[in-house]
């Protein structure tokens, strides 16, 4: 029975060295590499968040309903609003 | 330690309650991977996002007319350059085009090429014979989603967008952004500035805002003031803002979840406070039966926290080395639209692996803790009292 708990001790020390491994062997800098690069060339470093396109102003306060994002709730307020990245 | 009858006894006991552990056990693990997915996720993101940050121009100068941010004069710069302590003045012309049709919208941003910066950067993603056959005509680099919407949209080498004045401008697609790059190009469209203008409707005295840095930081307050006072309609946005609007944005949506992770942990340490503290529930009858046998309270408990902690370690391990796994190995898949959303172009970006150990020791002592005295104050409670009564 005690050889089971080093199967389990073995299996889990191994998930962690994956981890680890991997963690240590990514490649990052060729990532924020072309991050940089791409942002160098724009002047322009906010995220492509995939939002809903926010033109239509029915009147000078009150915006178009959005389109439901959230089946769940659809009322919630969408969190990733481009505006609030790309305007202060 | 391996002939210790104390461990032999944990293991004998953990393993014949295997069942009840197992079960425990992947509670928890479904807790800590989806929390650990999505702090992780978040972390990378905003690693990625604060990496950039140093190629962003130190100040931003916007036009504000009636709340809103309008076209700027491209004579502001003129006013810019007189300040003292300012460089790289560079005028930004950017906005989005919206595909009717299909009700996507890209961001067309244009960029003046014959720029030192502009094109030292266009360097490190294409070689000089590109560049050269790139500005010939009118070409066109895009993001991956936009490339993948084109395509699809059969589209495949170029597309002829209609501008505000009802003409057709046709352009060439010349290259896809590399998608390492997703986070920011998944839905760019880089064009020559003059290009831009017109796609935009843009006059050419204008400009859609103007970006500037401040080499010595301890002018930033100084030049934003002075500048701040050119005009009453010119609002200017640093650097630190932007950084903030980011922490913010990743901040919230890791919050809700850390506030979910409360709420379940509570009620999942109430389960088990409710478990071990039941009249006539078999953990009672175990531990009064220890207590019989001779064992002391503090054996008893020392048998309960090493128990616990084994189940704690396990779950713990296991969810955060799969919520690693699925989050920067598989790219994670659903839960990464939370933070990029799903609305428009569809973005599936590489996050970079960020393990915050802060982060992850406080995810462990949030869990553990709760998690032990669930199981340590009710077992203490048995065992304190006479090991009959308790066999009851």
């Amino acid at each position: 029975m005690v050889k089971a708990f080093y199967l389990a001790a073995s299996l889990l020390f191994l998930m962690t060295l994956i981890v680890g491994m991997h963690y240590i062997f990514t490649d990052r800098v060729d990532v924020t590499g072309k991050l940089s690069a791409v942002a160098g060339l724009t002047r322009m470093g906010s995220p492509s968040l995939s939002v809903a396109y926010y033109e239509q102003r029915i009147e000078s306060r009150v915006q178009e309903v959005e389109k439901e994002n959230n089946i769940i709730y659809p009322e919630m307020m969408p969190v990733d609003r481009m505006d609030f990245v790309y305007e202060k | 330690m391996k002939n210790s009858p104390f461990i032999h006894f944990l293991m004998l006991e953990f393993f014949k309650e295997r069942k009840k552990h197992i079960g425990v056990i992947s509670i928890s693990l479904v807790i800590l991977f989806l929390l650990s997915s999505v702090l992780f996720i978040s972390s990378s993101i905003r690693h990625s996002l604060n990496q950039t940050l140093a190629w962003e121009p130190d100040f931003v100068v916007q036009r504000i007319q009636g709340g809103q941010k309008v076209n700027a004069p491209t004579e502001w710069i003129d006013d810019l350059l007189e300040v003292h302590g300012i460089s790289k003045i560079t005028s930004r012309v950017y906005g989005r085009y919206f595909f009717k049709s299909k009700e996507k919208s890209f961001l067309i941003v244009g960029v003046d090429f014959m720029d030192e910066q502009s094109h030292k950067a266009l360097r490190m993603m294409m070689d000089e014979t590109d560049l050269k056959e790139f500005l010939k005509g009118n070409n066109m680099l895009v993001g991956e989603g936009v490339s993948s919407h084109l395509k699809a949209h059969f589209y495949p080498n170029g597309y002829t967008f209609l501008t505000p004045k009802g003409a057709f401008k046709k352009v060439q697609l010349f290259k896809v952004l590399p998608k390492k790059s997703n986070l920011i190009s998944n839905d760019m469209i880089i064009v020559p500035i003059e290009l831009a203008r017109e796609i935009l409707g843009m006059g050419e005295d204008e400009v859609s805002d103007i970006a500037f840095n401040v080499p010595n930081d301890d002018e930033w307050e100084n030049v934003a003031d002075k500048i701040s006072a050119f005009y009453y309609d010119l609002r200017v946005v640093t650097k630190e803002d932007i950084k903030k609007a980011y922490e913010n944005l990743y901040n919230y949506k890791g919050g809700i979840f850390l506030i979910l992770f409360l709420i379940v942990i509570v009620t999942f340490v109430l389960i088990l406070y409710q478990r071990y503290s039941m009249v006539y529930s078999s953990e009672r009858r175990h531990i009064g039966l220890l207590r019989a046998l001779g064992w002391s309270i503090r054996d008893v408990l020392k048998l309960k926290f090493f128990e616990t902690m084994m189940i704690v370690l396990i779950a713990f391990v296991l969810g955060v080395a799969l919520a690693y796994l699925y989050v920067f190995v598989l790219g994670a898949p659903l839960l990464a639209e939370i933070f990029l959303g799903g609305a428009n172009l569809h973005n599936s970006v590489i996050l970079v692996p960020v393990l915050d150990f802060g982060i992850l020791s406080s995810i462990f002592l949030i869990y553990a803790i709760p998690f032990i005295s669930a199981v340590l104050i009710p077992t203490w409670k048995i065992a304190v009292t006479d090991p009959k009564e308790a066999m009851l």
